[in-house]
């Protein structure tokens, strides 16, 4: 009798230990987001939201283009994935991934403040903010240069203007993308590609980061850059000497999007994250601490000097079509330009 | 046989060769193990250059953006992927540490950066664009594992030259065994060789030159064995001529030797027999003769053959004189100047008196009894008889021709009582060969010139 009680306690002990080390280990483990973001501002959305729900958020910034092929490798190794929601970037690549399969579908509540337009019908992904792509010139580089504002896609071409622009890489940047597509919605594929075999020839860098470019306008290095305008706006409003251009001819726009990573094991935590970037709350952090992004909720406040799509001339960006001809585009672009990283 | 223990040279020899074999390899294994130290700090420091550049180039864009946590995943990566690589920092412009990477122990064996102190190489490397400097990569890689390799290495060297060490002096200690043994056998042989065994062999088996010189030892024992034999035989058949010894000598030697039997004498197919009873002469018998008439004949002979056979027992007793008188009647039958000449080879001859002699010094002491033998002639003789005066002046002094002192200088020379000394009177007369061994006459001796007859070829008359 003795013996039995012994015996049941020790099985308890271990239960209860091995419950123990279960409960201590999920508690452990953060919200894994991965961000196309600048660290910076994804870090005030994580700590935002880890105030208001108690879910520890490690924010880890990465390029669009990287953050989806990171994810298709660990969907194909046997391992898992140690990411539980996509956060920020071009919506064509949340396109592609959904197509993939790499995204849970989840409706989140939030969805009936937000356009359908901008977001996914199957909930794979949803938007969370707009950014239209514009020029970041620096006024005294191009005074020092004798060249005038450029206000449209030709001026680019300007020989006076060698080595003196840059953008993201297409390849590896959600950003550069989008204006690789951008610029094949409006002119056509191969009139786009020869415009940018042309612009290849002016340009200094393709970086890894969309927003690179601003900071180079910014830090005087180049006198132009091509990025989206709440960067450009950002950059400006931190003291570089950065003005925002729009083209005249027309420009695209990005839908920045925000998914739950399949097969992660954080899902409820994930979808409250989700819901809070998709909530007028979560949004009003734009404005709150001097973004520029428009905000997809039309409950959530356009932060001041943000520049709305019905201001300038936005075109009818089409994100599915851009992600369909996504590898064509690429394909050509790298023929005509030989660039595959970047120069 | 006592035998002390003494270090072989052999083993000295070997294990002298073995340590410096010994020091080399281990001073060249330090020396190894120090230079591969060196270039293995420097391939360490090298590698740790090479990432933290290559890092430093990656980070160009996150650190001018500030987009420090998209570096965290490549920082894991490459400290996964480089087993030396311990701890990468990527600091801003300011310095301050913004992101890194630290091995935290695992599967693999690898330290953390605290355990390393001291055991690793620090490498940082700047991160500039567009000309400037945004921040620093800054590279630790541990040494650790190759100073366990390195231990490892020291622990293998030592362990070989510890099993070495043991090795060698165990073949040492075996090859001088080897070669020590046979030549312990050997000396043990030799011992006995001078100790008088001719008779146990000399077995050393052995084809090496412990081998010949064994065989040649065994050679000189044969020989020294075939050789003692052939002395023995002769020895105890004693026979020999009397040209070269002299009858007195010969008698002599049969008395010394306090015989019994019969000492043959041969002349031109004449035989006559000398009886010996204990060493004292009993009978003599020479064609019808016996007695003294029969011994007095052989003192004149000139030449002949003796040889003595135990097996003739003497039967009778004729002859009952005592020695001296035996011998000096014997010699006063001779009046053969071949005979005197034979022994007196110089009118010039110093004789000595045994005075001066103490090899016949113990017939001093019955001198007075052989004087007494003496007839005048042969005392006034033996009165002149100084150690200075040669025969010549002797006979002067006696007013008589040298010739005629020759058969009164033999019998006293038969008797022991003088000795002629070859030597002349006009070199350093009166030399005294007690006094002064190492003088003239002492050389005069070595070097053969003294007559030794009877009294040295035949020993001690009186004994």
């Amino acid at each position: 009798m003795r013996m039995k009680v012994l015996r049941t306690c020790l099985v308890l002990l271990i239960l209860g230990s091995c419950f123990g080390q279960y409960a201590t280990g999920t508690g452990q483990r953060s919200l894994v987001v991965r961000t196309a973001l600048m660290e910076p501002e994804a870090m005030v959305y994580a700590r935002a939201f880890e105030n208001r729900t108690g879910i520890k958020v490690e924010v880890v910034r990465q390029s669009t283009g990287v953050m989806l092929s990171f994810l298709k490798f660990e969907r194909d190794s046997a391992s898992g994935t140690t990411i539980d929601v996509l956060f920020g970037g071009p919506a064509d690549a949340y396109v592609i991934g959904a197509r993939e399969g790499l995204f849970e579908k989840y409706i989140s509540p939030e969805r009936a403040n937000i356009a359908r337009q901008h977001m996914d019908k199957d909930g794979c992904w949803s938007g969370v903010y707009l950014g239209s792509i514009g020029f970041a010139v620096n006024p005294n580089r191009l005074a020092k240069l004798g060249l005038p504002t450029p206000t449209c896609w030709a001026d680019l071409l300007s020989p006076r203007l060698r080595g003196e622009i840059s953008m993201a890489n297409p390849v590896s940047s959600g950003t550069g993308y989008t204006v690789l597509a951008t610029l094949a919605q409006m002119m056509g594929k191969d009139r786009a590609i020869q415009y940018l075999k042309a612009l290849d020839s002016n340009i200094l860098d393709y970086t890894r980061s969309g927003a690179m470019p601003g900071k180079l306008v910014g830090l005087g290095q180049i006198a132009v850059g091509i990025l989206f305008s709440h960067d450009v706006l950002a950059f400006k409003q931190q003291g570089y000497d950065i003005d925002l251009v729009f083209p005249k001819e027309g420009t695209g726009f990005e839908i920045g999007g925000i998914a739950i990573v399949k097969g992660t094991g954080r899902l409820d935590e994930a979808k409250r994250f989700v819901d809070f970037m998709l909530s007028a709350e979560g949004q009003n952090l734009y404005a709150a601490m001097g973004e520029f992004r428009l905000p997809t909720n039309r409950l959530a406040a356009i932060p001041v000097g943000a520049v709305p799509f019905g201001k300038i001339n936005v075109i009818e960006y089409d994100v599915t079509w851009a992600a369909v001809h996504k590898d064509d585009l690429l394909e050509e672009w790298m023929s005509a330009t030989g660039a595959a990283g970047g120069k | 046989m006592n035998r002390r223990f003494r270090f072989p040279i052999y083993l000295k020899i070997s294990s002298a060769i073995f340590l410096v074999i010994l020091v080399v390899v281990a001073g060249m294994s330090y020396v190894t193990l120090k230079r591969t130290a060196h270039e293995y700090k420097q391939q360490v420091q090298e590698t740790g250059s090479l990432i933290a550049g290559m890092i430093a180039d990656y980070s160009i864009e996150p650190v001018i953006m500030d987009n420090y946590s998209s570096l965290r995943p490549v920082l894991a990566d490459i400290l996964a992927s480089n087993e030396d690589v311990v701890f990468i920092e990527v600091m801003d412009e300011k310095g301050v540490s913004r992101v890194d990477a630290a091995w935290q122990g695992g599967d693999r064996a690898r330290e953390s950066p605290d355990d390393v102190t001291g055991k690793v190489v620090e490498v940082t490397s700047p991160i500039v664009a567009y000309s400037r400097t945004w921040g620093h990569v800054r590279v630790v890689c541990s040494l650790s594992r190759f100073h366990k390799a390195v231990a490892s290495a020291r622990l293998s060297i030592l362990g070989i030259a510890a099993v070495s060490c043991g090795l060698g002096l165990l073949m040492a200690s075996i090859l001088s065994r080897a070669i020590l043994t046979p030549i312990r056998n050997l000396v043990d042989h030799a011992h006995l060789l001078s100790k008088g065994d001719l008779d146990t062999p000399i077995n050393v088996q052995s084809s090496d030159e412990i081998g010949f010189l064994a065989i040649t030892l065994e050679g000189m024992r044969v020989g020294l064995r075939q050789f003692l034999s052939s002395v023995a035989r002769r020895a105890m058949s004693f026979e020999g001529d009397l040209h070269l010894f002299g009858l007195p000598a010969v008698l002599s030697l049969a008395r010394t030797g306090g015989r019994t039997g019969g000492l043959v004498l041969e002349k031109s197919g004449e035989v006559g027999v000398v009886y010996f009873q204990d060493g004292e002469i009993v009978d003599a018998a020479f064609q019808d003769k016996s007695g003294t008439n029969a011994l007095y004949e052989f003192f004149v002979w000139r030449e002949g053959v003796f040889k003595f056979s135990p097996g003739l027992v003497p039967t009778r007793t004729t002859i009952d004189l005592d020695w001296p008188a035996l011998v000096l009647g014997g010699a006063r039958q001779v009046n053969d100047m071949a005979v005197f000449t034979h022994v007196i080879h110089s009118p010039d001859l110093v004789p000595l008196s045994p005075i001066w002699n103490d090899r016949i010094g113990d017939l001093l002491d019955r001198s007075d009894a052989l004087e007494r033998l003496l007839n005048a002639e042969e005392k006034e003789v033996l009165s002149y008889v100084d150690g200075v005066r040669s025969i010549r002046e002797i006979g002067r002094l006696k007013g008589k021709d040298v010739y005629e002192i020759y058969p009164y200088i033999y019998r006293l020379v038969a008797v022991g009582l003088v000795q002629v000394d070859e030597y002349e009177s006009s070199q350093g007369h009166g030399k005294n060969l007690v006094a002064d061994e190492d003088g003239p006459a002492r050389q005069a001796v070595d070097s053969g010139k003294v007559i030794q007859f009877p009294m040295d070829r035949v020993g001690n008359i009186g004994r």
